[in-house]
């Protein structure tokens, strides 16, 4: 199988504090995969990483098969990247985005940027600061998609927005993605919108792999019991909605199943408290 | 053909967009530099108005007898020069320099600090691109407002010192002519480069503009020792308003030359003085650089300057393609 990101053995320490420690990931080819997991958790690091922002401590990162660190210009030329915050230059326009884009990146498709700008409505003669939340989100993602990279790599996105400005983002990040059989991987706190658009769920807690499998596994391979038994195989326990204590346990083909389906929520909430209660990445020993 | 005319209009899209990002500062400074030139030519005119002549200007400084003609302007000569000469020195030597630390630390330091390298260095598969992008303009903008006040300044010392001429004498030098551009340009780079380091501009004027200084000065310095290892004796007589006075010595008998300290030694002082009293009574020469030699050392400063500011375009460059981007 070939993947379009890939990470092998990712460490990443600042100073005295691990980031990232032995991440072994590997996101297929024209998937989309929620990279899911509590501030801290190493999900911006890994991304970064994928566009060379970040140097690795241990292991590497692949995004199509390069090494953003060795081969940075053959790596940029294979993603698209949508930082955090929308890292617009607020003295120019929309159009001036395009044409910087142009200008910066050999075979930037303006065509098609415009073409989702417009789709949207967004002004290509406004400023970058005049634009909502939403919009320059909007402008950072058809920037993104007009490189025409095979790799979508997107940092939080959907922190800023509003709930109808992250369902348009997300509807034009998956229409984008599957027409040009493109990979994505798509840091977000937002389960609930990240479940109808990912196909793929990547959990990080405390710098480390907790869950990697696709959403419909991860679905099916977990259940939520009010009271766990010795023969459960508990994943981790939290606090339901109502202030219960629940249990995220895996299920079993031989044994009946008990409790209830999971939701995706939970099933993150579940590896998230394993991964809490896990002695994770302590800072290096003096 | 079609490649060429696709090419030109990325440049002219890129210069366009550096342009825009940094208007506020082009536009006040380019319009400080109208100001400066206008200033000049205006202040100027009025001095050669005056018509106090370099034969004047002559009298004048060798102590002879002032032509009558002269009496009459020296004051109001001297007076535009005291009064409004500020105005041109300060305009034509700060708004070079100004613009080139406040430019210089936006085009990589402000970038970080805002977070738009997150999207630029994103897109480009070579950040040298991106930095060629901004500094160009940038780099031409400095370069002609240098050329342009340096020029100025030209006109303005040969105007206010009608003794010389301004392409074969040192007077202000380094604040006018092409080395004003020079210094000016070593400015960006360095502010260039402090901005690309610490990654954030109001830090980086403040530190920049203590280096330019720093760096400027401890230069000239630098210079002098040069130049004063390639002085020469001049005759009293010869010594010309355009050349780099650096010493003055007195000449013995046997042509050795000796300093103040040891002229009481060789030619004591009289029992008393009158006001009819000339002592020392020894030749006095000066050890200086005839004006002459302006031209070559202007382009020898050019030329030192000119290999710091790639020194540190190199650094910049070195900095910009590894550091995170903010």
């Amino acid at each position: 199988m070939d993947f379009g990101f890939e990470a092998n053995g990712l460490g990443k320490r600042y100073r005295r504090r691990w980031a990232l420690r032995e991440v072994d990931v590997a996101v297929p080819q024209g998937s989309i995969t929620a990279l899911v997991g509590p501030n801290g958790a190493g999900k911006s690091t890994m991304i970064k990483a994928g566009v060379g922002f970040e140097r690795p401590t241990t292991g590497r990162v692949l995004v199509h098969g390069v090494d953003p660190w060795r081969d940075r210009a053959r790596a940029i030329a294979q993603v698209g990247y949508v930082p955090q915050a929308p890292s617009l230059y607020r003295e120019l326009t929309v159009a001036d985005h395009v044409h910087l884009a142009v200008t910066l990146r050999p075979g930037f498709d303006p065509v098609l940027a415009r073409a989702r700008l417009d789709q949207l409505s967004i002004p290509l003669d406004s400023r970058a600061d005049e634009l909502s939340g939403g919009q320059q989100a909007q402008v950072g993602l058809a920037l993104a998609l007009g490189a025409r990279a095979p790799v979508l790599l997107l940092d939080e996105p959907l922190a800023s927005l509003d709930p109808l400005a992250r369902r348009e983002f997300l509807h034009v990040l998956v229409d984008a993605v599957r027409a040009a059989g493109a990979t994505a991987l798509l840091s977000s706190h937002v389960i609930t919108d990240i479940e109808q658009a990912c196909d793929r769920l990547l959990v990080l807690g405390g710098g480390r792999k907790l869950l990697d499998l696709s959403i419909a596994e991860s679905l099916a391979a977990h259940r939520i019991v009010d009271m766990a038994s010795a023969a459960d195989d508990v994943v981790g326990t939290f606090m339901d909605a109502t202030g219960e204590s629940v249990s995220l346990v895996r299920s079993r083909a031989a044994a009946p199943a008990h409790g209830r389906p999971a939701t995706l929520e939970e099933v993150v909430l579940g590896h998230l408290a394993a991964g809490r209660d896990r002695p994770a990445v302590r800072p290096v020993a003096a | 053909m079609v490649a060429a005319a696709s090419t030109a209009s990325r440049i002219l899209g890129a210069s366009r967009i550096t342009a825009r990002l940094h208007r506020f500062e082009l536009i006040g400074f380019a319009g400080l530099a109208v100001l400066g030139v206008l200033a000049t030519i205006v202040i100027a005119a009025q001095l050669d108005a005056v018509g106090w002549t370099a034969a004047c200007d002559e009298a004048m400084r060798r102590g002879a007898v002032t032509p009558r003609d002269c009496e009459f302007k020296v004051n109001e000569f001297y007076g535009i020069v005291s009064s409004r000469g500020w105005i041109v020195s300060g305009l034509t030597g700060f708004v070079p320099l100004a613009a080139a630390l406040l430019i210089g630390v936006a085009v990589v330091g402000r970038e970080i600090e805002r977070g738009t390298t997150r999207l630029a260095w994103a897109l480009t598969p070579s950040r040298l691109r991106w930095l060629a992008q901004r500094l160009v303009p940038v780099l031409l903008f400095v370069a002609v407002i240098g050329l342009v006040l340096g020029a100025a300044a030209d006109r303005w010392i040969a105007a206010a010192e009608p003794g010389i001429d301004p392409a074969n004498a040192f007077a202000g030098f380094g604040t006018r002519g092409p080395v004003l551009a020079a210094r000016a340009l070593f400015v960006l780079a360095l502010a260039v480069a402090v901005g690309a380091a610490l990654g954030r501009a109001l830090p980086a004027v403040m530190v920049g503009g203590a280096i330019a200084i720093m760096g400027i000065v401890g230069g000239s310095e630098v210079h002098q020792r040069i130049l004063r290892s390639e002085a020469v004796v001049i005759d009293e007589a010869a010594f010309e308003p355009g050349d780099l006075w650096i010493d003055q010595r007195f000449r013995l008998a046997d042509g050795t030359l000796i300093g103040w300290d040891d002229v009481e030694r060789y030619d004591p002082p009289p029992a008393e003085f009158d006001d009819e009293t000339v002592w020392p009574t020894l030749p006095m020469v000066t050890i200086g650089v005839p004006g002459s030699r302006y031209g070559e050392v202007a382009v020898r400063e050019i030329a030192a300057l000119g290999g710091g500011m790639v020194v540190l375009l190199g650094l910049t460059a070195a900095i910009v393609t590894r550091r995170r981007p903010g």
